[in-house]
């Protein structure tokens, strides 16, 4: 554990003013302190919440441990998230251990204790610290205090602002964490500790991101934006929280990707960047996006679903409008949030808060045994960890935006960093009106109901998250949620259906087209029915082509585009069968096993539903298929333990067994009689195997006949006479051909003294080759070779 | 369902939950994979449904404190799995099983050690063991049985956490013999490629440091691969490999072994004794070993025939191991012509080494194999092709002329040649 702060760099870096040094010491007592007391501290700090009691002896009893928690507090005191944020990555990536000096089971605890101590200060202000912040404030940071008091209150709402955007989005990513924790936070600070917080820890962040810029081209240009003005108005002008307001929202990418599924990342860059270029929707948007991923995580589907094909929202132009309008009272929201917060405070058991802490940081965990590896200094290891790993492009853009929106805008965010009081009290007046009304239960109901009709208008839900919580306010925070359950739930449920229940039949095509015959076209487009024919065209078609006198590629190309309007119609009946069988009959005839191949598994799954054709007849083709063709021992076992009783009581699937004993035991007598006796088209099949069967029996032979075989006995046995039922030509035509044969093959042949041709075994086998096929073509299928094509089937 | 009071519900499930969060704070793999096996119908966990279904709202429980929702994401879906599972609904428990363990595979590669690889066995059989009766399920309702396809895909992901370097890898090929089992039973064994290749040709891991249990279940199905493949020395290597280490004890497995050994060893040219087929339940070999000891071509023929009462063939058809038997017939082939060759010799000496094809026709037709004269002068080339039968056949005086040295040689545990 002490590994983790020689963790070296941090020191040595060169920032050693006191915030960063103090800070630094007390991680190191912090962590090692943690560790050994990993249970016991994470159930005191739990406690710590509801019992402040425990907490102000707690602090004395740790002090390092507490004081550390103190700073992470001050910072989520002022600017919200930035507040833990800031934290976290302050007091995170320091921590992180770079792993080697630890024994690896270290690791685990470690972390576990750490993270939820890190959100402890979240929950603590609850008016247990007080007390303690006294001391601490005092001691390191003496010289800010001066400051305090003008400042907390506009950079207050300039972090409740900017949350619309870089905030929210974080929130995105943490989800309900921003919105329980993070609140309350907010508060409790700005009601008690006003006067003192803020400066510090942004100087120290400041510095930090000041550190970064040259460690990081990628996010220096990003971060000069902020520090330029950091430097400018607020570093002289004492605005602190700036500097840490940047650092967060440039390491709120790093910290939080981790725990997102790439795909998510995905979806929500996608979603921001069709409002790149209004920041109204976009802040819609993001408000819409927290809610997806809050209730993704709630029910566990953030990590199952599939964000890819996730439908993005629509956010309606109108909202820009009544976001305007809205904005100012949030900005000044801060009477408005008091009594969130203490709700969340009684709540918190219940609130998901908790939980999404403690995932929170069971995720930069991991976040942490990554980067800590990589590098060692603090600055360099904000950037060089995530931040390279997830392209933070969409977690940058929105802060960048935001602060040109802050710029030019309603209020400046400099303005309020700098406090400029008088204005901030002007607006607070004019707000607390607005406010008033907009809390009135009277136009909340009236703005419910104008979202909801707003809803149902569009039939997108984003809108009423959007809505109510900057409208309806605090009081509201749980009906939204539920309201917002309830749509992603029905959402949800629209995007199940889509993959299931989608009523195809209303989808699918009515062919209207007449014309008997069509050309095969492969669809590149939704079909147009005009083209298609509808069913009792696509009969005649098939009829056509049965009698058609021309050739195979003439009918292969009727019968694929019959098969495309029968696919496109979703025509599954015996018509189907019947072009599929003629197709693959066709093929097979002049041993188109491709086509054959596509026929075959198409019909299988239809026999396999029921309809009826020439099923043995295709068990047969489909056995010798394997047995021949494939080779695949695995499909031959399964194909012949399905075949029923019925079954091999068929000729077609006698016969093809028949040839499989016969191939599998090289008996070349009993194929070739099979053979001449094929049944159907087994033949045909059969044919594709005949060349390799001859070539095996001739050197089966010539190894093991002495001196010699008579031709025509090999021409006899391997099946080179099948025509001589008619008369003794063809009978010596089939000696001829066995002559041809084996002279192709290397075979030597002699004449004995009777005059008789016969193979000289010995000398045969040691020349018997098997010769390249005369017709192969470049591409290794001669089938697809068009002039042999035509030439085999006119 | 005994009455079961809300404040008993509480108390089981909180104490689930303070199980889980200790096996987990003291890395006590067993402890937490006692934790996970739902088809154990254990008493603790099944007591444990039985709360889960009177007390609804556990979700509450695990989010009220952090000890607890920091594994929300793991046990509130357990819960879910459980609770289905209780109330026999398969799918939907497998769908949230799934779930648990996916979240519990993101946090256990964050954890440098294997201490939870226990934990992992048993989500790994249990995901396999659940899909299974899942998609039982989901057959007897007439839908597509899928889930056992997707336990594999999740199973791929658990071997991809695992099969890196480091202290995890020993759980590689506890997942590996899973993923087995599923391709198997899916017959999607070319599946299994991948995964062995990356076992076998990784040089990080030796082989033997893997637990012994997966070593005997991973050649087993290696091995059974190989029977596939026809390639038989590397079968018979593996599974004998599987046969001397497995548990003597466990009687079931070494007979499921043998089951393909035995074939394997046949076609070697070794035969069992028929001790151990008894000893094993393995009579179905019976008859096979017989026939090859006396030559007796009808009774392989017999044994390999498919007649409605032998349901035995339908098995080897089902094991895969038909087609090794079925080669088996030269080897019969060859016993028979041995015995001629040796009536003969007793007869005549000097003419033993001249069989006639008309006596090895004669000697079918005892057997009652009706041949023609062409069909056995073929048999009798393979024979001298394949090496089984030393010697020449003359085809014009229709004799085969034996070698008079060793004209029948012996395998001797090399396959047959091809």
């Amino acid at each position: 554990m002490l590994g983790l702060h020689t963790s070296g760099g941090y020191p040595s870096s060169g920032y050693n003013n006191q915030p960063t040094a103090w800070n630094n010491g007390s991680y190191a007592n912090y962590t090692s302190y943690q560790y050994p007391n990993y249970t016991s501290d994470t159930s005191s700090a739990y406690s710590s919440v509801s019992a402040p009691a425990t907490y102000q002896q707690q602090y004395k009893q740790w002090p390092e441990y507490y004081s550390q928690t103190e700073v992470t507090c001050a910072p989520g005191t002022e600017h919200l998230s930035a507040a833990s944020n800031s934290n976290h990555g302050s007091s995170l990536p320091t921590s992180l251990p770079p792993p080697p000096p630890l024994p690896p089971p270290s690791l685990t605890p470690t972390w576990r204790p750490e993270t939820s101590s890190s959100e402890l200060p979240s929950m603590q202000p609850g008016g247990a610290a007080s007390g303690a912040h006294d001391n601490y404030w005092n001691q390191p940071a003496p010289s800010f205090q001066t400051h305090l008091a003008a400042p907390t209150q506009p950079i207050y709402q300039n972090s409740l602002d900017s949350k619309t955007s870089y905030e929210n989005f974080q929130e995105l990513k943490t989800a309900p964490q921003g919105l329980n924790s993070q609140y309350p936070v907010v508060h409790q600070v700005s009601q008690n500790y006003q006067s003192t917080l803020p400066t510090v820890p942004s100087f120290d962040a400041r510095r930090v991101s000041k550190l970064q810029i040259p460690t990081n081209p990628r996010i220096a240009s990003n971060a000069a934006l902020g520090i330029a003005k950091t430097e400018k108005d607020s570093y002289a002008a004492n605005s602190a929280p700036r500097p840490a307001y940047i650092s967060v929202s440039v390491q709120k990418p790093n910290d939080k990707p981790t725990m997102l599924p790439k795909s998510l990342r995905g979806y929500v860059e996608r979603a921001f960047g069709r409002y790149k270029d209004d920041d109204a929707k976009r802040a819609a948007c993001e408000a819409y996006m927290k809610d997806i991923i809050t209730e993704a995580r709630a029910d566990g589907t953030l990590y199952t679903r599939d964000w890819d094909s996730e439908p993005l929202f629509t956010v309606p132009d109108s909202l820009s409008i009544s976001k305007a309008y809205n904005k100012s009272p949030v900005r000044r929201s801060k009477s408005r949030w008091e009594p969130l917060a203490e709700e969340k405070m009684l709540e918190k058991p219940v609130s998901a808060s908790n939980e999404i802490g403690k995932y929170g940081s069971w995720d930069r965990k991991t976040f942490s045994g990554y980067s800590a590896t990589k590098d060692n200094s603090l600055s360099s290891f904000r950037f060089s960890g995530p931040q390279q790993r997830t392209p933070s492009k969409s977690a940058q853009r929105p802060m960048k935006r935001q602060r040109i929106v802050n710029g030019t805008g309603l209020t400046n965010n400099d303005d309020d960093a700098s406090s400029d009081s008088d204005k901030e009290q002007s607006l607070t007046a004019y707000y607390s009106g607005a406010m008033a009304l907009a809390n009135n239960p009277e136009e909340k109901k009236r703005r419910e109901s104008r979202s909801k009709r707003f809803d149902r208008g569009q039939g997108h839900r984003p809108d009423i998250n959007y809505f109510k919580p900057k409208n309806a306010g605090p009081a509201n925070l749980y009906t939204r949620r539920a309201s917002a359950l309830m749509l992603s739930k029905s959402f949800d449920d629209s995007a199940n259906q889509a993959v299931e229940d989608i009523d195809w039949d209303a989808l699918t095509v009515k062919g209207t087209c007449q014309e008997i015959e069509k050309r095969f076209l492969r669809l590149t487009s939704a079909p147009d029915p005009s083209t298609v024919r509808p069913e009792d065209v696509l009969e005649k078609a098939l009829l056509m082509v049965q009698n058609s006198q021309k050739n195979y590629l003439y009918k292969c190309d009727q019968l694929k585009s019959i098969r495309q309007d029968i696919t496109v119609q979703r025509i599954r009946n015996q018509l189907t069968v019947k072009v599929y069988e003629t197709h693959a009959r066709l093929a097979m005839e002049v041993g188109d096993l491709a086509e054959y191949n596509q026929c075959q598994s198409q019909l299988q799954i239809l026999y396999s539903e029921g309809i009826e054709g020439c099923l043995m007849e295709f068990a047969a083709y489909n056995l010798l298929c394997v047995i021949l063709h494939s080779n695949n021992k695995k499909d031959l076992l399964t194909s012949m333990s399905r075949l029923t009783p019925e079954a091999k009581e068929d000729d077609a699937v006698k016969h093809a067994l028949a040839v499989r004993a016969a191939v599998t035991s090289g008996n070349y007598v009993t194929f070739f009689r099979l053979y001449k006796s094929a049944p159907n088209l087994n033949t045909c099949l059969m044919d594709l195997y005949v060349e390799k069967m001859r070539y095996k029996a001739a050197v089966c032979m010539s190894k093991s006949y002495r001196p010699t075989v008579p031709i025509s006995y090999i021409a006899q046995i391997l099946g080179f006479s099948n025509a001589a039922d008619e008369n003794g030509e063809t009978e010596l035509s089939g000696l001829d051909e066995c002559l041809e044969w084996l002279k192709a093959h290397g075979a030597s042949l002699i004449t004995d003294n009777t005059g008789e041709m016969q193979l000289d075994a010995k000398a045969s086998s040691s020349t018997l080759y098997m010769p390249e096929p005369e017709d192969a073509v470049a591409h290794g299928d001669s089938s697809l070779a068009v002039n042999d094509f035509l030439a085999r089937t006119t | 369902m005994a009455y079961l009071s809300m404040g008993e519900s509480h108390r089981r499930i909180t104490d689930y939950l303070n199980r889980f969060a200790d096996a987990i704070n003291y890395q006590d793999g067993d402890s937490l994979a006692r934790l996970f096996s739902v088809s154990s119908d254990s008493p603790s966990l099944l007591s444990l449904a039985d709360a889960l279904n009177v007390f609804q709202d556990a979700n509450r429980l695990i989010k009220q404190s952090e000890k607890f929702s920091q594994f929300g994401e793991v046990v509130a879906p357990f819960f879910r799995s459980l609770q289905c599972y209780r109330l026999g609904n398969l799918v939907d428990a497998y769908g949230a099983f799934e779930k648990a363990s996916n979240a519990f595979i993101q946090e256990f590669r964050n954890w440098e050690s294997g201490w939870a690889l226990e934990a992992l066995y048993v989500i790994a059989y249990e995901i396999r063991v659940l899909a299974e009766r899942a998609d039982r399920e989901l057959a007897s309702n007439g839908k597509s049985p899928e889930k056992l396809k997707g336990a594999g895909s999740f199973l791929m992901k658990v071997f991809g956490v695992l099969a890196g370097k480091g202290p995890k890898r020993v759980g590689a090929l506890y997942v590996t013999c899973q993923l087995f089992k599923i391709y198997f039973k899916l017959g999607t064994v070319n599946l299994c490629r991948s995964v062995i290749r990356s076992i076998e040709t990784a040089r990080i891991f030796d082989f033997e440091e893997f637990p012994i249990r997966d070593k005997v279940t991973y050649m087993y199905y290696t091995g059974r691969l190989e029977v596939l493949n026809e390639n038989f020395p590397a079968a018979d290597q593996k599974l004998s490999y599987a046969l001397t280490h497995c548990c003597l004890s466990k009687e079931a497995n070494i007979r499921m072994i043998l089951k393909y050994l035995i074939p394997v060893k046949l076609s070697i040219g070794i035969l069992p004794k028929k001790q151990l087929l008894e000893n094993y339940d393995l009579v179905e070999y019976n008859n096979i070993v017989e026939a090859l000891k006396r030559g007796d071509l009808r009774l392989l023929r017999s044994a390999l025939q498919e007649n409605e009462d032998q349901y035995v063939v339908i098995l080897f058809l089902r094991s895969g191991v038909y087609l090794v038997l079925e080669k088996l017939e030269l080897q019969v082939y060859q016993r028979l012509l041995k015995k001629i060759y040796i009536i003969q010799k007793q007869k005549d000496p000097s003419k033993a080494h001249q069989v006639k094809l008309e006596v090895i026709v004669k000697a079918l037709k005892w057997l009652e194999i009706e041949m023609d004269l062409d069909e056995v002068e073929c048999i009798v080339a393979i024979l001298i092709y394949k090496n089984l039968m030393k010697g020449y056949f003359a085809h014009k005086s229709k004799v085969v002329v034996l070698s008079k040295q060793d004209p029948f040689p012996k395998l001797n545990g090399k396959p047959v040649a091809s």
